[in-house]
């Protein structure tokens, strides 16, 4: 047995996921003028629904990670050119005129015309796959400097670095289970807002809560296939679809090259202090050796030796 | 049976790994096992046993943590001892112990810890005719009084030649050091104790507690219970609290990712311990609250 080890449970994986993903969003809107045209967008992200699974095979599953675009919705705007009938003189006179027909101008807003096609919390990606974790050493990361302490303080020691190592992914770009469920959820909620306005809000909820139930019986009947290729890709661990299969090949040469996080080695055990009497204390580090991180079917661990 | 069963986060360390810690903050930070005053300071060669350091570490930190003298007593403060102490050896063992405790200590109980150690100190004498010749001098300042004068507590500045003249300390000068009378000793000493999980305000933390401490060999027995006393202070105050374990350094840098709130896993049939010592091992187990 190692001479340390550090477990975690796959419960507080969990809910550090959902803690992540409820906490992540992002929005961006942004405008462009085309002369005549005009085109304005509203776009943002959230994460929704999705679970941590880990596995008897070393690798942790996530499983059906909803990336729902909302806000999301393009406007197309058209500027047509003022154009303005009437106002000559009916009666001129030496002294200027005297009466003039009515002035009349058409387009005079920016733009003229606008159509917006709102697409919020309609389209939903799907995202599910597998990835293993395994730990690199980067060596002589701090070589040029005098002892360990000051590679540390130069942020130049040797490091380990943890990887994730993919195994399949299956990316469902618009994910028609989700999508149609959330088109069909919107409708409901505008026929029964319209329909029962007269009953209270609670009895409206009521209505809605019993055609959610609905919905998701579609949404689970519709996401059957896509549930069977995953289990599929799963079973294989190789993306089925080219899409998958193509992002499945960049995601592995991504995780390659960056890590998930790093610390050094040797590694500082007791943290640098000051000291009353004189200089302060340089860190007390420790070499690593060996260390390794399995992941079972209900924990991570992390297990290593130590050396002075 | 997996080993979060009963825990959010589990944490164990072989007594090895903590023996390697020791060695480690012995060769990287010499000044927290060797002691002297400024002159063992200035010549750490001089102290009763080589310090061994890190090979690489900067000329800059300190071999040997700085005390004050000993003041001399009978001086009123005027002339202080040179003197050093070293802890030389020190190595940790969790039961089932491995180490031969003294008898005095019994065998390691289930749950505990023993520590073996060696500490080595020395007075350092100074040269013989200095002694005398200082001490002539000093008979030379000592003026009889009046005795009533004695009885009314009068003249007292003019009588303390050694004393302080009033709030301002007076410096403490040492007693120069014949290299040939500096008189080590070096004692064997064993501690046993259990390790609690204790929380003063800085988030729970793992922290030794020696419950007995036994030096081999010493008589008279007062002079043992002394010098026991001193060595455990020493232990105790300057040693031990550094090496405390924060119980969120345990947890993977995971508060990255979350606010997490650590708390100790209360005891219970499934975990009867808290941390716990056995199998030449120490496991904590941690709870975590996620928001």
């Amino acid at each position: 047995m190692a001479d340390l080890q550090l477990a975690i449970s796959e419960a507080v994986v969990r809910k550090l996921f959902v803690t992540a993903r409820d906490n992540f969003a992002f929005s961006h809107s942004d405008s462009v003028d085309l002369g005549p045209f005009t085109v304005s967008y509203s776009a943002g992200v959230k994460l929704k629904n999705g679970d941590i699974d880990f596995q008897s095979n070393n690798t942790v599953l996530l499983k059906e990670l909803d990336i729902v675009y909302d806000p999301l919705s393009v406007t197309f705007g058209l500027d047509i050119p003022r154009v303005c009938v009437g106002g000559f003189c009916i009666i001129p006179t030496p002294f200027g005129c005297a009466l003039r027909a009515p002035r009349v101008c058409f387009f005079e807003d920016d733009p003229d015309v606008a159509a917006t096609i709102n697409l919020s919390g309609i389209i939903t990606t799907e995202i599910s796959g597998t990835c293993g974790m395994t730990l690199r050493f980067v060596p002589e990361a701090g070589a040029g400097t005098p002892d360990p302490w000051t590679a540390l303080a130069n942020g130049v020691s040797n490091e380990w670095r943890l990887h994730l190592v993919p195994g399949w992914l299956d990316i469902d770009l618009i994910d028609v289970a989700d999508t149609v469920g959330n088109l069909i959820d919107q409708l409901i909620d505008a026929l029964v807002d319209d329909v029962l306005s007269p009953l209270p809000g609670w009895a409206r909820g009521i209505v809605k809560a019993i055609l959610h139930g609905v919905t998701s019986i579609i949404r689970t009947i519709l996401d059957i296939g896509d549930d069977i290729g995953e289990w599929l890709s799963n079973l294989f661990n190789v993306s089925l679809d080219l899409f998958s299969f193509v992002v499945d090949e960049v995601a592995k040469y991504f995780a390659d090259k960056f890590a998930l996080f790093a610390f050094p080695d040797p590694y500082p055990m007791l943290p640098a202090e000051t000291s009353v009497l004189g200089p302060p204390l340089v860190p007390v580090l420790i070499n690593i050796v060996q260390p390794a991180i399995t992941v079972t079917d209900t924990e991570l661990v992390l297990e290593t030796s130590l050396g002075a | 049976m997996a080993l979060t069963d009963f825990c959010s986060i589990f944490a164990s360390v072989h007594e090895n790994a903590i023996n390697t810690v020791i060695k480690a903050v012995a060769t990287q930070r010499p000044s927290l096992f060797n002691y002297g005053t400024p002159f063992f300071v200035q010549h750490p060669n001089l102290l009763c046993e080589k310090i061994v350091v890190h090979p690489k570490l900067p000329p800059s930190q300190p071999r040997v943590g700085a005390q004050p003298l000993l003041p001399v007593p009978g001086t009123n403060g005027l002339f202080g001892l040179e003197f050093c102490m070293q802890v030389t050896k020190l190595a940790i063992d969790f039961h089932k112990g491995d180490i031969k405790l003294p008898p005095e200590l019994g065998t390691l109980q289930p749950q505990r810890f023993a520590l073996a150690g060696r500490v080595c100190a020395a007075i350092a004498c100074p040269p013989r005719g200095w002694l005398a010749e200082v001490g002539d001098a000093i008979a030379g300042t000592v003026r009889p009084i009046d005795p009533f004068a004695a009885l009314r507590d009068e003249e007292r500045d003019n009588q303390a030649v050694f004393r302080p003249p009033s709030d301002t300390p007076k410096p403490m000068f040492p007693v120069p050091v014949d290299r040939e009378h500096i008189h080590c000793f070096c004692l064997d000493l064993f501690a046993t104790g259990r390790i609690r999980i204790v929380d003063n305000g800085f988030g729970p933390r793992l922290a030794l507690e020696l419950e007995g401490v036994e030096i081999v060999d010493i008589k008279p027995s007062g002079l043992e219970d002394s010098i026991e006393c001193l060595v455990s202070a020493t232990l105790q105050l300057g040693i031990l609290p550094r090496l405390r374990i924060a119980l969120d350094a345990l947890t993977f840098s995971l508060g990255a990712y979350a606010t997490l709130v650590i708390s100790p896993t209360p005891t219970s049939a499934n975990v009867p311990f808290n941390p716990d010592i056995s199998k030449d091992r120490l496991s904590a187990f941690i709870d975590v609250a996620i928001s």
